[in-house]
């Protein structure tokens, strides 16, 4: 019935689009009249209220205590506005996310704290803030603070970040394992005779025992190059030199630690990979007590303190030709957009100050506190429950800092490196091999930088 | 051609044939408990870890059976952080966004499978077209909008979208009501049926089967979504249990024992959603020939 079909057509369209038209107005209506009502209420209960604002990060359950007294203390001194702190669960990926999502919608939070990691490819695209003019104007002092902690955040003369604390790696070991090998502890003093390659090595030979699925191994990290460059840096190497314009993990330095490490994987078999022990989670094999020396950052100190099966502690990484570690300062910023920069700077110049710093002491949290007056005066509260020397092995670490050169490329620079990086681990190519291929790939990708 | 077997004969070749038929039944099983136990495997590891000590998490080789068993682990998980209100939370979203659903999905695919009006072809295929949208394509401006709506921060971005731009549903309706015959509809509307009667009394009861495939779907996709959620939602009291999952990470850690037995927890209701609709859930797929 062709007829019917038309009124039901007709009828059908018109139908759904009055429904649509009908509750879009609602909805707009709805919003509008809330508005309205709360802002008659506002001005008729009570003063205006106080501007809102707000500061996010990742964080766990057992963090947020801790960033929440931060801005209720903020707040205090700040009355005319009014701070909250929101949670991000998940990883550095997941704030990732949602950081470029408010970038990109033009509302982001209006402070962030962010990884070291996440720095290059934000600067590259013009996510940050350049905060030198409020540092400067208000008479900030790089002096006040620990050597390198803003190193990391100053590109080309503006500053990207105030730094959160300062994470270096060290070696975590299991006494147990060291007993029954019969090898005396590692020292807790950096750049020493006593803790060279050669001891390291020999440690580590000494405390792989077994085979199979049972097996010991001596030594283990995150089986990663941004773990095992430390060794690099330890023989004066590099992989990209400090122009950032070319590889250089082809140079004999970095190649001499590439072949050093390799030896201690397939010749000693007394390095932990993943494809030797089928374990991306080699933190947790040495938690389980079968590592004897883990090389990770401060961070893993809240982990590592959990640890009741054994009892451990926490060396220096040993010298080569050089001691060095890594150091990594993830930092407060001001994402591009804020609604008041003025206010985002405020709360970013509060985290530099006293008060803050020294509840993130009290809470053991985000490494050494960057401000050197209460780094001093706390150290010994620092890095709980390790004993006074082992304490002093995270906080002279910072002495023997090196910073990661992040390209500004990095991420597209990681990725490239992995393929020649997954062939080294699983015993296709050798060292030679593997740094000459990287510098295939590296290079093209900083002529673009 | 007569059949010039003796009964003998004709009896021997029948018990090959079962013997055969027995031997295949058999082969059959064995792939299938081989397929049904790689399928059970992870759940079971999720449940065996949620009993574990944090230490015996990744032992290698991995340790099947938790010893000590640590039954503290849920009332931990459950305790840690605040996952009743989370629970309530996902309870909330899921629920709503299903049954929205399944109205909207209903509604829409009955339009298109039954009524007949200018350019429906084209909207259909538009529609269609629109499943080809990556989520990451939409969330800026869908972003903006619910910024403008002032929608930031509840779960109305979780909701709404879900409910009015399900083109999956509308798409397994369609193929659902095309298979009613029309002489239903056409008798209905001789007795003076309008479209929504004919919809609501006749082809809604109809589609039940289609209904319980589309609520166990969604229901299991809105229960899990953690992408939105994520994006949208900043206060805890709101998150919904998949960003409470993911507070048991942080950027250098997992506390898998807590995380595991959190997880197992999520998985009841959903759990409880299958198992009262299975019947009706392989029905509808089976019906509307869409399959995962």
């Amino acid at each position: 019935m062709p007829h019917n079909r038309k009124v039901e057509a007709w009828t059908s369209e018109w139908y759904h689009g009055a429904i649509f038209c009908a509750w879009a107005l609602w909805a707009r209506a709805r919003l509008s009249a809330g508005r309205y009502w709360q802002r008659a209420r506002g001005l008729r209960a009570a003063p205006p209220a106080a501007r809102e604002f707000s500061v996010t990060t990742i964080a766990g359950p057992e963090e947020e205590p801790l960033f929440q007294q931060i801005v209720a203390q903020f707040n205090q001194t700040v009355p005319q506005t009014m701070w909250r702190f929101d949670r991000v669960p998940g990883t550095w990926e997941d704030l990732s996310s949602k950081y470029v999502a408010q970038i990109a919608a033009g509302s982001p939070n209006d402070a962030v704290r962010i990884a070291i990691i996440q720095k290059s490819s934000y600067v590259d695209r013009g996510y940050l803030s350049d905060l030198m003019p409020f540092f400067e104007r208000d008479g900030l002092k790089f002096d006040d603070y620990l050597d390198g902690a803003f190193k990391d955040w100053q590109i080309d003369g503006k500053l990207y970040g105030i730094p959160a604390g300062i994470y270096n790696m060290a070696l975590y070991y299991n006494k147990d394992l060291f007993d029954a090998a019969g090898l005396p502890y590692p020292p807790t003093e950096w750049d020493t005779d006593a803790w060279t390659w050669n001891e390291f090595r020999a440690a580590a030979q000494a405390l792989t025992a077994g085979s199979g699925a049972e097996k010991q191994y001596g030594m283990g990290t995150t089986w990663d190059l941004r773990w095992v460059i430390q060794f690099v840096w330890q023989n004066n190497g590099d992989f990209v030199d400090a122009n950032h314009s070319r590889a250089t993990l082809s140079e004999p330095a970095a190649l001499e630690a590439l072949q050093f490490v390799e030896a201690m994987v397939r010749e000693d078999q007394a390095w932990a990979t993943p494809a030797a022990t089928g374990s991306d989670d080699i933190d947790e094999l040495f938690r389980g007590g079968r590592v004897g020396m883990y090389m990770d950052g401060m961070w893993q100190m809240p982990a590592m303190a959990a640890i009741e099966g054994f009892r451990w502690g926490v060396a220096p990484l040993p010298r080569g030709k050089a001691s060095f570690t890594g150091l990594y300062v993830d930092a407060w910023v001001m994402p591009t957009g804020v609604k008041d920069p003025e206010q985002s700077w405020q709360f970013l110049k509060y985290m530099t100050t006293a008060a803050p710093q020294n509840l993130l002491v009290d809470n053991g949290a985000l490494g050494v506190p960057i401000l050197k007056s209460v780094a001093e005066e706390r150290s010994g509260d620092l890095f709980k429950p390790l004993s006074p020397e082992e304490q002093q092995v995270w906080l002279n670490a910072s002495k023997y800092s090196h910073l990661f050169p992040y390209t500004r490329r990095w991420d597209e620079l990681y990725d490239a490196l992995l393929p020649a990086w997954d062939l080294w681990s699983i015993g296709e190519i050798d060292a030679i091999e593997m740094a000459a291929q990287m510098t295939a790939v590296i290079d093209p990708i900083l002529a673009r930088e | 051609m007569a059949n010039t077997r003796s009964f003998p004969q004709l009896h021997q070749t029948t018990r090959i044939r079962r013997r055969r038929f027995a031997l295949w039944r058999v082969l059959l099983h064995l792939v299938l408990s081989i397929g049904a136990l790689l399928m059970v495997l992870p759940f079971f590891w999720m449940i065996s870890t949620s009993l574990k000590a944090e230490g015996d998490v990744l032992r290698v080789p991995p340790q099947w059976l938790p010893n000590p068993i640590v039954w503290s682990n849920y009332a931990e998980s459950w305790t840690a952080l605040p996952m009743g209100q989370a629970y309530v939370n996902s309870l909330k979203v899921a629920s709503i966004s299903t049954i929205g659903t399944i109205l909207s999905s209903s509604l829409a695919g009955f339009a298109f499978a039954k009524l007949h009006f200018y350019g429906r072809g084209w909207l259909l295929l538009v529609l269609l077209a629109t499943l080809m949208v990556p989520v990451q394509a939409t969330l800026i401006p869908t972003y903006i909008l619910f910024r403008w709506f002032g929608w930031l921060d509840t779960h109305w971005p979780l909701i709404v979208p879900a409910v009015l731009t399900n083109a999956y549903g509308v798409f397994l309706f369609r193929q659902f009501f095309r298979t009613i015959p029309d002489d239903l509809a056409d008798a209905a509307r001789v007795d003076g049926a309008g479209p929504l009667r004919i919809y609501a009394q006749i082809f809604l009861p109809l589609a039940i089967p289609a209904v319980a495939a589309l609520g166990i779907l969604d229901f299991m996709y809105y229960w899990n979504e953690y992408l939105l959620p994520l994006i949208f939602l900043s206060s805890v009291d709101r998150f919904t249990l998949p960003l409470m999952l993911a507070s048991f990470q942080n950027g250098y850690t997992t506390q898998w024992s807590l995380l595991m037995a959190a997880s197992a927890i999520a998985l009841v209701p959903v759990m409880l959603v299958y198992l009262l609709a299975q019947r009706y859930f392989v029905e509808g797929i089976a019906l509307t020939g869409l399959k995962g």
